[in-house]
């Protein structure tokens, strides 16, 4: 009786005690991002951008859409000939650039983050199902998935992208559907790792079953690793919403994004610059803020790869 | 190593066969392909002559079969706007291309192996700085909007360099620096991690308790480990460029497959896009195989693992 109920004890506590502690408490985390000079940077920036998204009207006097052909292509403040009315300038319509830059930040942050979510929810799920049942299932997602990384990315989203049409649930559908494989590998790899480690066969030796497993114990282990693998995904997903836009094949061309806006900005490359220059550096800073959050989180997250 | 050529090898055709079926229900997923390319206010006659042309009545494992027939005996279909063979085509374009991506990768390994070297070498040093805000900067800048910046600043304000077309290698620089730039710096972050984790391993501390110089480690013992990792890369990042390529052509008109692509999508020219999809799998599955096999040259746990 006795040994057999510290057998279950110790099994217990096994069971308990998880392989990495992954994510912890948000409290601590939060707190560990003061004295980190990039990390701080990082979510400053992003924080900007996310909070711009949100408020865009409340930020400008203007539409997004639809200027004043009186103040068409006016250049930026500090160029001659610049206004104070328009600070970035305006485009051949008269709009706003600095308006449309911010309402832009609405289209790529919606598109990344709900991209990035479709493509975690897929990925993790089919990734679970190939490592922990193994078999059929395995071979037919593994096929799935290194056809899809088989032929290059770009090249995959422009022709999914050319025939869904340009319209922004298309292109989140899009972006789920194609950066799933990504997902998919990192969680079967893990799965079939953490399977054989001791929490899981105490786990099971005490019962458990698979419902209770996946979520009670493999996925608090897949948690922080996952987190940062979607910001840098994130931050991938803003370059390609870009470069299709920069294509005309991401929303309809007269919604304000930031690559529909450098389309147009090489149109004018030598008359307008600034229609170029700064709708890119919106991409740039953003990505920027989103991969210095992503370095810190790795970081954090898991502190072997530390500097890597 | 006879059983991983044959095994690899039969995997990559599978992978083309399902690249095939791919593209092949992906055109018809949507329901109708001839709305994909006959203009919304057709006439139903057209519609119908242009199914009759294109062999869309027949049933659709017929379709299958002459399509998966005709790509096998190397027949990708004909281009709607050229009326000229789709291969054809993309052979004329697939040189300047492959030219570009070429220098691209060139310029990305040039920087980035002796930058992310003497980095991982010195960890905390000013060129470890600089590795890491090359790797970092790689990630945060756009290559088409990279392209457009140094078209302004070294086309149009200094004057230096052309900024579009392919008449001289001078016009081939921009373009280049272009593309390669977010590989660089996936480059730099590589060689810097992976020095640094080869200079941490146990047979470096016993070269430096067996009281060799640190020159002599570093030359004899550190870089050689650093090359394997660092030359299955570029098979990888060599079907990155194609990909990246077609942004990069496009801000520089350059004649290569991704201008042709570009115009095939703004003028409805399905088939070609069809077309060079296919092929542009095809060559990053066979460029895959072979990386595959040169790295289990270098090292032969591959074969067996």
């Amino acid at each position: 009786m006795v040994g057999d109920r510290s057998r279950l004890a110790r099994a217990k506590a096994l069971a308990h005690q998880p392989v990495s502690t992954g994510l912890g408490s948000p409290r601590p985390l939060l707190r560990r991002l003061k004295g980190n000079l990039g990390g701080m940077l990082g979510a400053a920036l992003v924080l900007v951008v996310a909070l711009s998204a949100v408020f865009a009207s409340y930020l400008t006097p203007y539409g997004p859409t639809g200027g004043d052909l009186m103040s068409a292509r006016i250049p930026p403040l500090w160029v001659e000939g610049g206004s104070n009315a328009h600070l970035l300038g305006t485009d051949q319509l008269g709009q706003d650039l600095l308006t449309r830059i911010v309402y832009g930040a609405r289209v790529s942050l919606l598109v990344s983050f709900l991209g990035v979510l479709l493509a975690l929810t897929i990925g993790v799920t089919l990734g679970l199902i190939a490592g922990y049942f193994g078999g059929w299932w395995d071979t037919v997602i593994s096929g799935y998935t290194n056809l899809l990384l088989s032929i290059p990315y770009l090249v995959l989203v422009i022709v999914v992208a050319t025939i869904l049409g340009p319209s922004l649930t298309n292109v989140i559908l899009l972006f789920g559907v194609t950066c799933s494989p990504v997902f998919i590998r990192f969680t079967r790899g893990e799965v079939l790792r953490l399977k054989e480690q001791a929490f899981i066969e105490a786990a099971r030796g005490l019962g458990a079953g698979t419902w209770r497993i996946i979520p009670r114990h493999l996925l608090p282990n897949l948690i922080g690793p996952l987190i940062t693998l979607a910001t840098f995904e994130m931050s991938a997903m803003i370059f390609y919403e870009a470069g299709l836009g920069f294509l005309g094949l991401s929303v309809p061309p007269e919604v304000p994004s930031w690559g529909n806006m450098l389309a147009l900005g090489r149109q004018h490359l030598l008359t307008q610059p600034w229609l170029a220059i700064y709708p890119g550096l919106a991409i740039a800073i953003t990505a920027l803020g989103i991969n210095l959050l992503g370095d810190w989180l790795r970081d954090t997250l898991d502190p072997q790869a530390r500097g890597r | 190593m006879i059983g991983f050529v044959l095994r690899r090898g039969a995997e990559s055709l599978l992978l083309l066969l399902g690249a095939l079926l791919l593209v092949f229900f992906m055109v018809r997923l949507t329901g109708d392909p001839v709305s994909l390319i006959l203009p919304m206010d057709a006439p139903m006659a057209q519609r119908e002559a242009f199914r009759e042309a294109m062999g869309l009545n027949e049933p659709l494992y017929r379709q299958l079969a002459g399509f998966i027939g005709g790509a096998l005996q190397g027949d990708l279909g004909q281009s709607l706007r050229f009326r000229q063979d789709n291969l054809e085509l993309i052979w004329q374009r697939l040189p300047a291309t492959v030219e570009l991506a070429l220098a691209a990768l060139l310029f990305a390994v040039l920087v980035a192996v002796p930058l992310g070297v003497l980095g991982g070498m010195n960890p905390g040093s000013l060129a470890d700085r600089m590795a890491r805000g090359v790797g970092l900067l790689g990630q945060t800048v756009p290559s088409f909007w990279l392209g457009m910046l140094l078209i302004l600043l070294f086309a149009v304000e200094l004057r230096w360099l052309p900024s579009f077309g392919r008449d001289s290698l001078a016009s081939l620089v921009l373009p280049a620096i272009a593309l390669g730039f977010s590989g660089m710096g996936q480059l730099v972050r590589l060689t810097r991690s992976v020095v640094l984790e080869v200079r941490s391993s146990d047979f470096i501390r016993t070269a430096y308790s067996k009281g060799l110089r640190a020159s002599h480690v570093s030359f004899r013992h550190v870089l050689p480990n650093v090359a394997i990792p660092i030359i299955s890369v570029l098979g990888i990042q060599f079907t990155y460029l194609l990909g990246g390529s077609i942004y990069i052509e496009v801000v520089f008109a350059w004649p290569g497959l991704g201008t042709l692509l570009e115009g095939a999508i703004r003028d409805s020219d399905f088939p070609l896009v069809q077309a060079m999809t296919i092929f542009i799998a095809f060559i990053a599955i066979s460029i895959h195989y072979l990386t595959d096999l040169c790295y289990s040259l270098i090292d032969p746990r591959i074969r067996t693992g």
